[in-house]
């Protein structure tokens, strides 16, 4: 009876478990032991998307069971999170020290199952779980393994910090569920108009906003990534973020008519309004905060902050019940935060391979000539920074696309729609002001003389591997974007859905109902 | 009046008078018995100027702390400092409610527990008041602001809360055996035949012995009294203390002696059965002590009670004459690297037999030897843990030094 | 007759925590009464050196809450893991020992496979963590 959940979980379970065995193969005495855990984790990783590719997305009707709920939403998320946890994995390689491979790597591996396991709670106490598990893993990496004082900084203002966010989640949370009664995602039907809603979504939204480096909860970012380790500091640009727009988009279902979605999200005009003010003063602020550093690590922080608010736009634009991909809002920010998770990842994966003044790079000046010395590097960052500025042919040029078109053409009645047009009016502007730090990066590798002699890291096969990954992922998906988006639109169906719910006593597999790729295909036909 | 206290509320009332009187006077005459056991351990006579044999030396102790002056040094948290005491004295002193002392009494008509509160979850009371025992010497060594009491209250706290996880393993295993959370009815469970109608201590004899060692390190006594180790600490968490606030701390650690002795009792010696199995032999006096509801019986369970309690009290205090004092890497390597693995053993080794449906069987015990042996096995085999001051000595070979 | 009223009142619920409140508050009674007792007997004799704190006669260097060990720390967390642990086991142990001896299931059709396999599982995690601690040597005090 137990047996569906525990296959249902498979992917899950096998990325614990290889985390657990990395865990203690590390600890292991002999070199032989020591060297497993990468290769252990990225087996599992590979284990793990095979399974869930193998299941394919869910059935037209989400299976809910155990507090959790088994949709194309838990799909996508799944797939992508372990494809990037793939490369993460791989920038991660020749990074710990032989002596501390299994706990960074079983950490890797435990936040990547804290986001699959996000994708799937059904249930406010195992949403912030799952957050938590998401989140805990990554303070350890941030100064695991580094004496500078500087990552001790970080470690410490992230890990307090974290704690705050996670305080204010769980306080929100209880206000919703004082307005609901249950805890059951499902089964809570909240009227945007209540008080405790409100004042549960606005708390509830600012817990998530640390997460993902949001205004006015950013003020941490630059720090910490400058204090964690180039490869770490990638992997915060993605794991939190997922984590956090996943929590979002399941909070904000939470107010929506079961039947139909109409343009828009049904939610408290209190909370359009945080989100959009959030959403504008982020993109603003990162930008120009980013315009003013000469630290590339910093630089990229803000960077990571200002597509937090890129991401914002598009979730506020929300799903539209009809129409084409380009006025979907929720599917722009489900293609958006994987493409920005591979470009940040692979601009970090530069700086780590990179060594310049017997250190890893991270001045401006460690960079210069870059282009002579390292031309393979050079170009991958290039490419990474392009995309990041939204350059076609790039994927970051798609995702950007997406993004403003879906917040112009949303379509919602009376001021909502035109508060959205602005948005997508400032984060154009913005773009343009990101433009200026972008190039300075590229134009720091080509055009400036040598100051600090960077120089490729020997021997790190890994790193190279993990990077050309990203770059040719960029370059695929901006060439191609149909596969993603394709993927990307997959949990707008069922997201709405009502469940088959299984109990204990009774878990019979629903009648084959139409599959979502059928309704897919059938509405691209009509 | 009378009618009052043949009600439960009533009779549970009276009881708790009754006790508090006894274990008040019990804990004040513990102190010379201490002193007397101590005596006699070192071939002395010990106190004999206050009334004959020194019986009156408790009045004149108690007289004297009431008199003494009552310092709060300058440096002090005061309201912590005050509490400290406080706390240790009245944890130590709620715990009993919950102990089931004779069975059960009749009295008007009315069929009452011999215990001040029958609750569902005695056990995990029990357990929780003496978990904040804990609170009492931490805050009194923090409030103190003395490094004495200060480094004794850090090393009491780490000793108290390692081997808090042992006991509770120790517990557990009774709990799973005998399937009760109730104190009562397990000691029932340890006398009915047709239940269990053995002694855990027959069943479970490392279980025992776990939860006595444990039961030494809550207390803080000798050899685990690292906490107030005169030699280094002065006095440990007590340093800073005089008159009766100190009174307190002692009569709180002899109270907590009475009631850890009366829960092993409990657990492990089948309450007040006279001996093992006496349930199964049908006799009619046996049967009547075990279970008789009239007054008589009743005194006589308690009796019986009270000399299992005065047994272990005997044994705590000839264990401290006689042992030495543990060093603090020794103590945590105890707890952590031999009593909980110990434990989990203990745990898995009865879940399996329970799981067989026959907790009380003849397996329970060769189980219990089979993890002993092999606790013994792996201390022999594995390479010797050096140590302390051995680090600085040749390395010692052999059997002996296999450690 | 009063008083039996009351009896009968508080035992509609025999097995009542009741008993442990008013002990509770006896006991707190007589701590309070002990302490103001001695405190007011007692003599008060104050001077600038007897209320020192106490170093063994020599005048007492700086502050007492200092920077101690971090294996104190780590003790209390693990403390709070394996207690926890041993708190989840208290209540699964009647139910595992009744479904086990009398071979009935728990409503919803938990059987006693069932509650081995899940104690099981949940073992092994905390396992998991005590190996890995031990092996970290955070119980090796040198």
């Amino acid at each position: 009876m137990n047996g569906d959940l525990f296959t249902l979980l498979a992917p899950e379970l096998i990325v614990i478990g290889g985390a657990v065995l990395a865990l203690l193969l590390g600890l292991g005495a002999s070199p032989g032991a020591r060297s497993a855990p990468r290769a252990l984790a990225l087996l599992s990783v590979f284990a793990a998307f095979l399974v869930t590719w193998y299941y394919g997305p869910s059935p037209a009707k989400p299976l809910e069971l155990a507090g959790m709920r088994f949709d194309s939403l838990a799909y996508y998320i799944r797939l992508i999170a372990l494809s990037v946890g793939a490369l993460v994995l791989l920038v991660h390689w020749h990074l710990p020290h032989p002596a501390e491979r299994g706990d960074v790597f079983a950490m890797i591996l435990f936040s990547l199952a804290g986001i699959m396991l996000t994708s799937l709670a059904n249930d406010l106490v195992l949403l912030f779980l799952t957050i938590e598990l998401v989140s805990i893993p990554t303070y350890i990496l941030v100064s695991i393994g580094r004496s500078d004082i500087r990552a001790q900084e970080a470690g410490l203002k992230y890990f307090f910090l974290g704690t705050l966010s996670a305080a204010l989640l769980v306080y929100g949370f209880s206000f919703l569920y004082g307005a609901a009664g249950t805890t059951n995602l499902s089964r809570m039907q909240l009227s945007p108009a209540g008080g405790f809603v409100t004042i549960g979504l606005l708390l509830a939204f600012a817990g998530v906003a640390f997460k993902i480096a949001a205004a006015p909860f950013h003020v941490y970012a630059a720090d910490v990534y400058q204090g964690a380790a180039a490869p770490v500091t990638g992997l915060l640009g993605f794991f939190p973020k997922v984590a956090g727009f996943v929590a979002l988009i399941k909070l904000l279902f939470l107010m929506q008519p079961s039947d139909l979605l109409t343009a828009g999200w049904n939610m408290p005009g209190a909370a359009f309004v945080f989100l959009w003010v959030v959403a504008a003063a982020t993109m603003t602020l990162g930008n120009v905060l980013g315009l003013m550093q000469t630290n590339v690590k910093r630089m990229l922080a803000y960077s990571s902050i200002a597509h937090s608010g890129y991401m914002l736009v598009a979730l506020l634009a929300g799903p539209v019940a009809s129409g084409g991909p380009l006025r979907d809002g929720l599917s722009a920010m489900l293609f958006y935060i994987v493409v920005y998770g591979i470009m940040n990842l692979g601009a970090f994966a530069v700086l780590a391979l990179i060594q310049a003044r017997g250190r890893p790079a991270e001045e401006l000046d460690d960079l210069a000539g870059l282009g002579r010395r390292e031309p393979l590097a050079a170009l991958a960052l290039a490419i990474c920074v392009f995309s990041l500025m939204g350059l076609p042919p790039t994927a970051g040029f798609f995702a950007k696309v997406y993004v403003f078109s879906a917040a112009i053409s949303n379509g919602a009645a009376g001021w909502h729609g035109l508060s959205l047009i602005v948005l997508a009016v400032i984060g154009l502007i913005n773009s343009a002001i990101a433009a200026g730090y972008y190039l300075r990066i590229v134009a720091t590798c080509y055009l400036r003389e040598p100051v600090a002699e960077p120089i490729a890291e020997p021997r790190t096969a890994g790193i190279r591997l993990g990077l050309l990954g990203c770059c040719i992922a960029i370059l695929v998906i901006g060439v191609w974007p149909g596969g993603l988006l394709y993927m990307s639109r997959l949990p707008f169906y069922d997201l709405s859905a009502p469940p088959a719910v299984a109990t204990h006593s009774n878990a019979q597999s629903p009648e084959p109902a139409e599959t979502t790729e059928q309704v897919y295909a059938k509405e691209m036909n009509s | 009046m009378y009618e009052f206290f043949t009600h439960q509320f009533g009779f549970s009332i009276l009881l708790m008078a009754v006790l508090l009187g006894i274990i008040m006077t019990a804990v004040a005459y513990c102190i010379l018995l201490e002193r007397k056991v101590a005596a006699w351990v070192q071939d002395r006579i010990g106190p004999n100027r206050a009334g004959p044999f020194g019986l009156l030396q408790p009045l004149a102790d108690g007289v004297k702390f009431l008199l003494k002056e009552d310092i709060i040094s300058r440096n002090v948290d005061k309201p912590l400092f005050v509490l400290a005491p406080a706390i240790a004295f009245t944890v130590a002193l709620i715990g009993f409610a919950v102990i089931p002392w004779a069975g059960q009494v009749r009295l008007g008509g009315n069929l009452l527990e011999v215990q001040v509160a029958s609750i569902d979850v005695g056990l995990l009371y029990l357990l929780a008041v003496g978990s904040l025992a804990v609170y009492g010497v931490v805050l009194g060594g923090w409030a103190s602001n003395n490094k004495y009491s200060f480094y004794g209250a850090m090393r009491a706290t780490a000793q108290m809360l390692s081997y808090e996880i042992p006991l509770g393993l120790a517990i557990l295993v009774v709990v799973l055996t005998t399937g009760q959370l109730r104190l009562e009815n397990i000691v029932a469970w340890q006398i009915d035949p047709a239940a269990g109608g053995v002694w855990n201590l027959l069943l479970h004899p490392l279980a025992f012995v776990l939860m006595l060692i444990t039961v030494f390190a809550e207390a803080n006594r000798l050899p685990f009294d690292l906490a107030e180790a005169e030699q280094e600490l002065i006095g440990g968490y007590q340093t800073e203390y005089s008159a009766m606030k100190m009174g307190l701390f002692y009569l709180g650690e002899y109270a907590h002696m009475i009631t850890s002795s009366a829960f092993i009792a409990v657990l492990f010696l089948g309450g007040w059965e006279l001996f093992p199995g006496s349930g199964r032999l049908g006799w009619g006096w046996i049967d009547w002590l075990n279970t008789s509801p009239s007054i008589a019986a009743m005194l006589l369970r308690f009796a019986i009670m009270a000399g299992k309690i005065f047994f272990f009290i005997f044994f705590f205090m000839w264990v401290r004459w006689t042992i030495p004092r543990f060093r603090f890497d020794q103590l945590m390597r105890l707890a952590w690297r031999g009593m909980v693995p110990m434990g989990l053993g203990l745990v898995a080794l009865t879940g399996l037999l329970v799981y067989r449906g026959q907790p009380a069987t003849f397996w329970a015990p060769v189980g219990n030897l089979i993890i002993v042996a092999v606790i013994m096995l792996w201390q022999v085999v594995r390479k010797p843990t050096v140590t302390g001051r051995q680090t600085h000595l040749p390395p010692v070979t052999g059997f002996a030094g296999t450690r | 007759m009063q008083e039996v009223v009351l009896a009968q009142a508080v035992s509609l619920a025999p097995r009542s925590y009741a008993p442990i409140l008013v002990l509770i508050l006896l006991v707190m009674a007589l701590v309070a009464g002990i302490l103001i007792l001695t405190h007011v007997l007692g003599p008060k004799r104050h001077g600038r050196v007897k209320d020192d704190t106490y170093e063994a006669g020599m005048p007492p260097v700086g502050d007492a809450r200092r920077r101690f060990k971090v294996q104190f720390y780590i003790v209390a967390m693990l403390f709070l893991l394996f207690d926890v642990e041993v708190v989840f086991m208290w209540p699964w142990a009647p139910l595992f020992h009744h479904t086990s001896v009398t071979g009935q299931a728990l409503p919803g059709g938990f059987d006693k496979t069932f509650l081995l396999v899940e104690m099981a599982v949940f073992l092994a995690i905390l396992l998991v963590g005590y190996v890995y601690a031990w092996k970290k040597g955070v119980f090796r005090w040198n």
